[in-house]
């Protein structure tokens, strides 16, 4: 890292056209990839988890961890093959033949929109679950309208910053963010019973293979290093890195999975709409001035969900700029533009059990489809050797300077 | 109608004589005229260039040469050191006796003028630089040349305490108005031949002398370069203190937030250019400005450096838990008590609910009122004479605190609420950052009044964003945090002991790594080596 030079203030740096590679440090990365999975979702997804795979989704929180690991490793390696580049600009790459370049901009154009509309589709539910969990818990008279708006307002205003304050924004919050799941440990001490995991193997091949796909929804959001892959200082590392988040994050899912199966039991966690406020409920430290500690942890949850829906609003902002080829200073009106999108999303429905219903279907065909089109466009890049070697000093962006590399 | 017009086209033309008489004045100022061979001519430009004020003394007089050449000394009154101007330049050039009518000049600088500190000169604007820095200028008739003798000698304050920044165990030492005397101290205490003093002249009028401190093959030569640019582009007609600088030097001018750290104590100075930081001194004014500057930076005290580290790591805690404090609690006060009550325990909430019983306002008025009434308190406490403000800030607060309580206007929660944070906000070592934090805790307490909790926490993610944007020289703000730095992290929130403190803070990147040469390699390894090696 070298300190910046006097005209290198941030106005000046938007006014010409930026070159965001190298702006992001390995660690930004890695901890950009678990905030982006790790979002409102997480405060009812073991009750998810308990309906859909029943007393083994505890066990197999880990297989699908262990699975997405692998497939995420697969990923970074389709990645580290096209140096510097983000997904808008190496898919048309795999697809296109010398005669017809349309064709791979042709594909290229549906998968990314695909892609897009799955960011939004979970940005828009990741909103009104959030919404919901604080109006239920914090702001009982206020209008859902208002705690939605303001969340969105908040988080598309962080979208549109620059690749590298967004990575040093996730890496200020990341020790916060661990916060409540320190505090799980102490509510599985008090309250916790190891009976409440038993009976385990109760489901037949099919009922595994659900509760497999169920916990892996749990890691979608893993999409988001497709872009962020193109940001990053050393691709060398990214395969690693991106593995690595991706097993921190099974650690801290299936914690919290077993954490609430302990305490709740997998009958009355199935039922219980929101576990992760009710879980922290078992417990009332006297010794504390907090009295309602679920409410302490919900603000901290405010961190964990605006932090996740900034990741995905920034992805998918930075995605239509480029595909797009926005300029730099007017990436916010992008932003601002699509605000109204994910407020529509948000209240598509005005009954939640019918709204989970709807989008929980959605994601279910965003995350296969996430999972399907990368082994794709990595047997393809593999078949037609297609490769952009990397190039040490291509690496250092303009911004990476000061904003990460030692 | 018709006067108001008449008016503005006489102001006009007021304004564009002004305009011009300023504009001539700069250029004979500033042009590049020569010493005449005439001492007249040369007497006469001076007394039109500084318009016969009544500061300038001239002495002409006879000199004891075989042709009786005249010569003439010209100063400002009590900016020298009259002593020096009269026994060792004006007694010996009027009564030592210069035989030798060949080279009078050489004689004169060689022997007669007793002074240390002589510069020969040719332009007359030097000329005036000399007289406007409070040296005395000696001109001869028939010669081109003229001599600069140092006799900078005006009424100074002597040494004191620095006021805002004091410390228990530590210097006494503040630095001084007069920059020389604050670069003698400086100097003093860092007796190293690489610290270089770069001088420059800022202020189109007041000519206020600038000067950038760094240290040659320790201090990042980026770092350097920008500090010294940036210098060079400030054109402005007058640098009066520090802080007109700052505003020009630093990256981002819309935020609260202090980019640039200032100093009364030249101990810090050299701490901080030991660390790889530059250090700019502004004549007339005893602060330095340390850049770059992080926000961990402002919650250090150099006493921390000072005190074993198991007490300063303490005390920095303690700042960190008076800084949230002084920044959330008025918020977290309105977010309890107006959307929360359940959230604290059933006692404390009953009490706090009978407390309010009688307040016909809102929480956030109550507090509002409060607040702004503490802050009009400060400032008057600053203002008033020495002896009376501290009184007047604890009896001031104490009365009508009491006074507002007993008339139902406010509830005693809020007066505790805001003493603690006013105390709070005190214990922060440096004064602009507090300011800053003083300043914010209103909006928050704007969205904890809308929103509670949720607002609050939505206030300050905007904020981290906020702070994670800035950069003070390039350098982002909220390192060794963001982007993380593993080394200069044992040197934040807490201070580890200074032999585990080997590497200096990797974010500057100084030339010079390592502050200790003689470690053995396994205890560099644990003492920030290997920070080298850390991509994080």
């Amino acid at each position: 890292m070298t300190p910046n030079n006097s005209s290198q203030s941030p106005q000046s740096a938007s006014s010409k056209k930026v070159d965001h590679r190298g702006s992001l440090s390995s660690y930004q990365i890695y901890v950009l990839i678990i905030l982006s999975i790790i979002g409102a979702p997480l405060l009812n997804f073991p009750r998810f988890v308990a309906a859909e795979a029943g007393a083994d989704g505890v066990w197999l929180s880990v297989i699908s961890g262990l699975l997405v690991t692998g497939f995420v490793y697969m990923v970074s390696k389709l990645c580290q093959r096209f140096t510097g580049q983000t997904f808008v600009q190496f898919i048309p790459e795999i697809f296109e033949t010398k005669r017809m370049k349309w064709i791979g901009k042709g594909i290229a154009s549906l998968i990314i929109i695909c892609f897009a509309l799955y960011w939004m589709n979970q940005i828009s539910f990741q909103v009104r679950l959030f919404s919901e969990a604080t109006n239920t818990t914090l702001l009982p008279k206020t209008p859902i309208e208002v705690t939605i708006l303001t969340l969105l307002l908040a988080s598309t205003f962080a979208s549109y910053s620059r690749p590298a304050v967004i990575g040093m924004l996730n890496e200020f919050l990341f020790p916060i963010i661990l916060l409540p799941f320190l505090l799980q440990l102490y509510v599985v001490f008090k309250k916790g019973e190891w009976v409440h995991l038993f009976p385990l193997l109760q489901s037949d091949w099919r009922g595994l293979g659900k509760g497999i796909l169920s916990n892996g929804l749990g890691f979608s959001g893993f999409e988001v290093l497709f872009l962020v892959m193109g940001y990053s200082q050393k691709v060398e590392h990214s395969a690693k890195v991106s593995a690595k988040a991706i097993l921190t994050t099974t650690v801290l899912l299936s914690s919290t999975i077993i954490a609430q199966y302990l305490v709740f039991g997998v009958d009355a966690l199935s039922k219980n709409l929101w576990s992760a406020l009710d879980f922290y409920k078992e417990v009332r430290p006297e010794l504390l001035v907090i009295e309602r500690i679920e409410a302490f942890v919900l603000g901290i949850w405010v961190v964990i969900a605006f932090i996740a829906i900034t990741n995905l609003q920034f992805v998918l902002v930075r995605t239509i700029c480029e595909a797009f080829r926005v300029k730099e200073e007017q990436t916010k009106y992008v932003a601002w533009a699509l605000l109204p999108f994910f407020y529509g999303g948000a209240m598509v429905s005005e009954n939640i059990s019918d709204f989970f219903t709807k989008f929980q279907e959605y994601s279910y065909i965003g995350f296969v489809f996430s999972i399907v089109v990368p082994i794709v466009l990595f047997l393809l890049a593999i078949i037609r050797r297609k490769k952009i070697p990397s190039k040490k000093k291509d690496q250092k962006g303009e911004e990476n300077h000061h904003a990460t590399s030692s | 109608m018709k006067m108001r017009k008449l008016r503005f086209l006489r102001d006009q033309k007021r304004k564009k004589i002004l305009e011009q008489q300023s504009k001539k004045k700069v250029e004979e100022r500033s042009e590049n005229k020569g010493v005449s061979k005439n001492l007249d001519e040369n007497l006469d430009f001076l007394k039109n260039v500084f318009g016969n004020s009544t500061d300038i003394i001239t002495r002409t007089f006879a000199m004891k040469t075989p042709e009786h050449s005249t010569g003439a000394v010209i100063y400002i009154d009590e900016m020298v050191n009259k002593d020096i101007t009269h026994n060792y330049i004006l007694r010996p050039l009027m009564q030592e006796e210069i035989q030798d009518q060949t080279d009078i000049w050489k004689n004169i600088v060689q022997k007669l003028i007793e002074a240390g500190e002589v510069k020969e000169i040719t332009k007359m604007k030097d000329v005036i630089n000399g007289i406007l820095n409070g040296d005395t200028i000696f001109l001869l008739e028939g010669t081109t040349r003229a001599l600069v003798i140092g006799t900078k000698g005006w009424t100074t304050r002597s040494v004191g305490e620095p006021r805002a920044e004091s410390v228990v165990r530590g210097p006494r030492e503040g630095l001084s108005e007069t920059s020389t005397f604050s670069l003698a101290m400086i100097r003093h205490r860092f007796k190293d031949p690489d610290l270089r003093i770069q001088s420059f002249v800022i202020g189109e009028r007041t000519q206020t002398a600038v000067s950038l401190l760094y240290v040659e093959g320790l201090t990042n030569e980026q770092i350097v370069e920008t500090a010294r640019n940036r210098l060079k582009d400030i054109k402005i007609d007058g640098i009066l203190e520090t802080g007109y600088l700052e505003e020009f030097l630093q990256d981002q001018t819309w935020t609260p937030f202090p980019q640039i750290q200032n100093t009364e104590r030249p101990d810090s100075v050299v701490a901080h250019l030991l660390e790889g930081r530059v250090a700019i001194l502004v004549d007339g004014s005893p602060h330095a400005l340390i850049a770059p500057a992080v926000f961990t930076q402002f919650y250090n005290s150099p006493e921390d450096y000072y005190e074993r580290y198991l007490i300063s790591s303490f005390l920095r805690l303690i700042r960190l838990f008076s800084f949230a404090i002084a920044l959330l609690l008025p918020a977290f006060y309105i977010a309890f008590v107006s959307f929360h009550p359940e959230l604290i325990p059933d006692q404390l909430s009953i009490a706090m609910a009978a407390g309010r019983a009688s307040v016909p306002f809102p929480s956030i008025v109550e507090a509002l009122l409060m607040e702004g009434s503490i802050e009009v308190l400060r400032e008057a406490s600053i203002r008033l004479p020495g002896p009376i403000g501290p009184t007047i800030g604890i009896v001031g607060g104490l009365v009508i605190g009491t006074s507002a309580v007993q008339a139902g206007l406010v509830s005693p929660a809020i007066v505790i609420v805001v003493g603690m944070t006013t105390i709070s906000s005190y214990a922060n070592p440096s004064y602009n950052a507090a300011i800053s934090i003083r300043l914010l805790r209103f909006p928050l307490m704007i969205a904890a009044s809308i929103l509670g909790l949720f607002g609050i926490m939505i206030s300050l993610m905007l904020m981290i964003l906020h702070m994670v944007q800035i950069r003070s020289f390039g350098v982002p703000y909220m390192t060794p945090f963001a982007p993380l730095r593993w080394e200069a992290v044992r040197d934040a929130i807490i201070r580890v002991p200074w032999k585990y403190m080997n590497a200096r803070p990797s974010f500057l990147k100084p030339q010079d790594r390592y502050r200790q040469k003689n470690l053995s390699s396994e205890e560099a390894v644990k003492t920030g080596r290997d920070a080298s090696n850390d991509t994080k």
